[in-house]
């Protein structure tokens, strides 16, 4: 037995082991895709047809007219909503980032007072169920003039402290202390450099935090449904439920399902759009990059 | 290159922390604004009826001295929830508010409406139908909001089926069941109605129908009865249907519900309340013509008719509100005006709470080509004279609601009957009224 | 001398400039409304009477809640069942994926990670109507196999209807820890483990778990927190099948409705508490119990 005939044995039974395992990947894609195909296969249906038809197939194919009632439908307030959603989703996304970065950098990197205590603060903060905190926070917003603006959504988006804990477990990892002290040794401020040193290594961390937070903010429901009343500050989770309400009025009901699911289609595709733009980051990983 | 890069990131992070913060002061003085001389009142108002903005233009266009600014704030519940937020929190609420007959007691009683007796026209309660007004003023001294649209109960039906089946239009509750039996006995499944066990609006309807007054309040004396006997007949009648599976028990307004009123699954909808013949009309176009409408079955064969209703809404003001009397003027004048009225019945398919308009030609002789040319508007006319007018809601509907569904849908799933389920309301709601403070009388 | 001594305080100064702008942020938006719920715990608001201090009667009183602990009870048994599928899942596609076991590792990352990007209230709606047992193409699937139609909505299934979708929500979130977690091991070690001949199952068993048993205990805290305060999901499927959720189907579907159907919002804020030590106990627990192991 020569080693290439071994080699090639080696080969071939790898690549069927390789085929197995992607077929087995392949059944769980088609469980994690079928609901979106379910959507997408649904915003292409007319009211009617969107129950009396087979739900996973296509019908009367009425994508186009739905698609032009999302846009159109209430003077167009879908647009306006959508846009509402990039605004808090990106700058709640880019600031949470940010301040997590520089947070989670403070833990890892420097030895101070109350150091342990304020980490575990900030970190217990995630097992308060958001329900409690309703009502104290509409009272604060309105004490301090917000409510029922975009600042009562984004202000309080900024905050992530799971955007903090992944920043300081990735700063202690990426960023070696040796470099710092280099840096310090050529006269450096410590400001100069985060800026200049540490948050270039840090980058793939803090794109990470953005895409989670920017994915927090961008489907958030329950906060924005509690400070905002007025629609033309909706982001797009409030206003398609209110659509969709909008079928049990009662008195003057208007039967929306075919809005809402392709609005809610369109609602997606930004989002889906960011994790592929983004895919080099979160498919590298948190810990994986960092400046080579 | 990549060094750039980053700096330019946190540079535009910090830029759009910077506005952020920045800004806030400028939109926090929006709502401030000084009133001088000439500029109007502002009046915020929430309402979900579609297209109200054309009323509120209207309002606008002939009251110089009043801005009204129009806000869907959410349909019923999300509506309701942003309400009791902003009440509890002591700010946020609008001026005026749409809400149900069905939540006055429960804002009156969380001190979140304004009296406006003294800021309508003395004239204005001759103008509603009887009952109407009678549940959103007290006594005279009193008025919480001015009725806007109402739904006394009635039902719709399925001609086409109906002839097929050699069913009769049910004149009784037990002519009711003994064809709901026999239909379901022939079309194994189909139903001659669903019950609809998660619309508590729906359901007190009903109640309200037997000619039970499951609640009376005087001050913070409140008489709770949820077991009297036509009540319990009521909760027996549907428990024994649902049982032995003759009648659907599905939540309504639901993707479910609609497909099987629209395919013919339901032969009727009962209960159905004035505002369903246009909403029927919205969600199953494809049946036109196949549809007509009746008067609720009676629980007695004899005396006289009764009536109960489900949903319809008022304009109330709130007592947030710092400008009462112009906020007052524009609720009257929205459901009291001809030109918006008429609007609302005839545009927004609200069902008329004016005596004037519901009863006018132009309205209630409406031959309407989805019912087969049957003048639906005439026959709710008279399902609203016959509205029982004892009937009052309590000052905590909505944990009543709560505690209601939990045990229906208990008794739904056979977890115990419907007569305990009315027991174990009563029980509950008993307490939760001790709890809150009521003197409490059974 | 001088300068040494502002020298040291720029020092201690320095991390809390970085913490500057959270803890501001936390302090204004988390920390505040959380003391003042704290304090509203204590009072008793009632719809006739006023407000009166109460003290600890409203905690003593959560604690003894049964529609509370309802509530708890099936969200325990949710997490003991959905959480293990969950992250098993996840952990056995970060492994192939890692590994470089499949074709088109990166169309399965895509794929997986997906379901993130739908917003819960949507994915909620979603799954309603796959599972109605009407017209869902589930059912129809079912009644066309001659296999009847199946109960999602049913009191014996709804846990594991809203556990799968939860499974489809964040399967893939948690794939992408475990997976980044992963990439971290040193190359060296996989490869001298193959070179003494480990067969690729030992390796992950032996090598590549062990190094990530760090983050897969931090996906289980997260999904313990997500799971104890579920709330989205069982509000909206309470729409379609109000008979099986009630109004303390989830500890969170609770406190919802006692502040806003019942006006309880003291006691509301009480039980909040009281599930907010239920998940910190949870968590702690979890944590202890794995690290002893270790």
């Amino acid at each position: 037995m020569t080693a290439l005939t071994f080699l090639e044995q080696g080969f071939t039974r790898r690549n069927r082991r390789r085929s197995f395992a992607t077929l087995f990947l392949l059944l769980f894609l088609i469980y994690f895709l079928l609901p979106l195909f379910w959507l997408i296969v649904s915003s292409t249906k007319s009211d009617p047809q969107l129950f009396s038809t087979f739900g996973l197939w296509f019908a009367h194919f009425n994508l186009v007219q739905n698609l032009r009632e999302v846009f159109t439908y209430d003077g167009g307030i879908y647009l306006t909503w959508l846009g509402n959603t990039a605004l808090y989703a990106i700058s709640a996304g880019v600031g949470a980032a940010l301040f997590a970065t520089m947070a989670g950098y403070a833990f890892a990197k420097y030895r101070f007072r109350g150091r342990g205590v304020l980490f575990a603060v900030v970190l217990g903060s995630i097992m308060i169920p958001q329900t409690a905190l309703v009502i104290p926070l509409y009272l604060l917003l309105s004490k301090v003039g917000i409510i029922n603006t975009p600042f009562a959504v984004i202000l309080p988006s900024l905050i992530s402290p799971v955007g903090v804990f992944l920043m300081r477990v990735y700063a202690e990892r990426a960023v070696p202390d040796a470099l710092l002290d280099a840096a310090r040794v050529d006269g450096a401020g410590e400001f100069r450099i985060f800026r200049s040193v540490s948050f270039r290594i840090l980058v793939p961390g803090f794109a990470t935090v953005l895409l989670l937070s920017f994915v927090a903010t961008w489907n958030n429901y329950f906060l924005p449904l509690v400070v905002l009343s007025t629609p033309k500050y909706y982001p797009l989770t409030v206003g398609l439920a209110q659509w969709n309400s909008s079928s049990s009025a009662g008195g003057g009901a208007n039967v929306l399902f075919s809005i809402v699911v392709a609005g809610s289609l369109v609602a997606v595709i930004p989002v889906a759009i960011a994790f592929l733009l983004l895919q080099r980051y979160w498919q590298g990983g948190l810990t994986a990059g960092g400046v080579k | 290159m990549r060094f750039r890069s980053v700096r330019r990131l946190v540079t535009a992070a910090l830029v759009v922390a910077g506005v952020c913060v920045a800004t806030v002061p400028s939109f926090a003085l929006g709502g401030q604004r000084a009133k001088t001389a000439q500029a109007p009142v502002q009046i915020t108002f929430w309402s979900w009826v579609p297209n109200i903005q054309n009323q509120v233009n209207q309002f606008n266009a002939s009251h110089p001295d009043i801005q009204v600014n129009y806000v869907n704030a959410g349909q019923g519940e999300a509506e309701y929830q942003k309400l009791t937020t902003a009440l509890q929190a002591g700010s946020g609420a609008p001026d005026v508010v749409q809400i149900e007959y069905q939540y006055i007691p429960q804002y009156v009683q969380l001190k979140g409406l304004a009296n406006i007796a003294k800021d309508i026209p003395a004239n204005t309660g001759k103008q509603f139908v009887g009952w109407v007004w009678k549940q959103v003023s007290p006594n005279k001294k009193t008025v919480w909001a001015i009725p806007q649209d109402s739904g006394p109960l009635g039902m719709l039906y399925r001609t086409d089926i109906f002839k097929q089946n050699g069913l009769a239009v049910p004149k009784t509750w037990a002519q009711f069941a003994t064809e709901a039996i026999s239909f379901h006995k022939a079309n194994p499944s189909d139903y001659l109605a669903d019950f609809p066990i998660n619309d508590g609006g729906a359901l007190f309807g009903m109640i309200w129908q037997t000619g039970a007054t499951p609640f009376t309040v005087k001050g913070t004396t409140v008489t709770i009865n949820l077991t009297s006997p036509p009540i319990m007949k009521w909760a027996n009648f549907w428990g024994n249907l649902i049982g032995a599976g003759d009648i659907a028990a599905q939540p309504d307004f639901e993707t479910a519900w609609y497909t099987a009123l629209t395919n013919g699954t339901y032969a009727s909808m009962t209960p159905a309340a004035a505002w369903a013949p246009v909403f029927l009309e919205g969600v199953a176009k494809s049946t036109s013509g196949s549809w007509g409408a009746a008067l609720t079955p009676q629980w007695s064969a004899k005396g006289a008719p009764i009536n109960g209703n489900w949903g319809g809404s008022t304009s109330a003001v709130t007592a947030q509100s710092k400008d009462p009397k112009q906020a007052a003027e524009f609720a009257d004048w929205l459901n009291t005006n001809s030109q918006s009225t008429s609007e609302f019945a005839n545009t927004q398919s609200l069902y008329p709470t004016l005596k004037s308009l519901a009863n006018s030609p132009s309205y209630a002789d409406q031959q309407i080509p989805f019912y087969g040319g049957q003048e639906v508007n005439k026959l709710f006319a008279k399902a609203s004279t016959e509205v029982n007018t004892k009937f009052v809601f309590s000052p905590f509907q909505s944990e009543v609601y709560t505690v209601l569904q939990d045990e229906l849908g208990k008794a739904s799933l056979g977890q115990e009957t419907f007569a305990q389920a009315m027991k174990n309301t009563q029980a509950q709601i008993v307490t939760y009224a001790k709890q809150q403070g009521f003197t409490v009388k059974t | 001398m001088w300068h040494t001594r502002r020298r040291a305080l720029q020092r201690t100064l320095v991390p809390f400039a970085f913490l500057a702008p959270f803890l501001v942020l936390f302090a204004f938006f988390l920390i505040t409304p959380l003391v003042y719920a704290l304090r509203m715990a204590l009072y008793n608001e009632r719809l006739v009477g006023g407000t009166v201090f109460v003290g600890l009667s409203n905690l003593e009183q959560a604690v003894q809640d049964p529609s509370f602990y309802t509530g708890l009870e099936h969200m325990a048994l949710l997490g003991v069942v959905q959480i293990p599928i969950m992250i098993g899942i996840a952990l056995l596609f970060a492994l192939l994926l890692d590994a470089r076991a499949v074709w088109l590792p990166s169309l399965f990352r895509l794929g997986f990670f997906l379901p993130f990007a739908v917003p819960t209230v949507v994915a909620a709606l979603m799954w309603g109507d796959l599972y109605a047992p009407s017209f869902g193409p589930l059912a129809q699937i079912s009644r066309d196999l001659g296999l009847g139609t199946p109960g999602f909505l049913t009191s014996t299934w709804m846990l594991g209807s809203l556990g799968n979708i939860v499974t489809w929500e964040w399967t893939g979130y948690n794939m992408i820890i475990l997976y980044a977690a992963l990439k971290t091991i040193p190359p060296e070690i996989v490869e001298a483990a193959a070179v003494d001949g480990a067969t690729p199952l030992q390796t992950a068993l032996r090598i590549r778990i062990p190094f990530i048993a760090p983050a897969l205990v931090l996906t289980v805290v997260f999904s313990i927190i997500g799971t104890l305060q579920l709330f989205n999901e069982p509000q909206i499927m309470s729409v379609i099948a109000p008979q099986v959720i009630g109004t303390s189907y989830t500890p969170n579907v609770y406190v919802y409705n006692l502040a806003f159907s019942s006006h309880e919002f003291n006691y509301a804020a009480a039980v909040s508490f009281v599930l907010g030590g239920f998940v910190f106990l949870s968590s702690y627990v979890f944590i202890f119990l794995t690290r002893k192991q270790r």
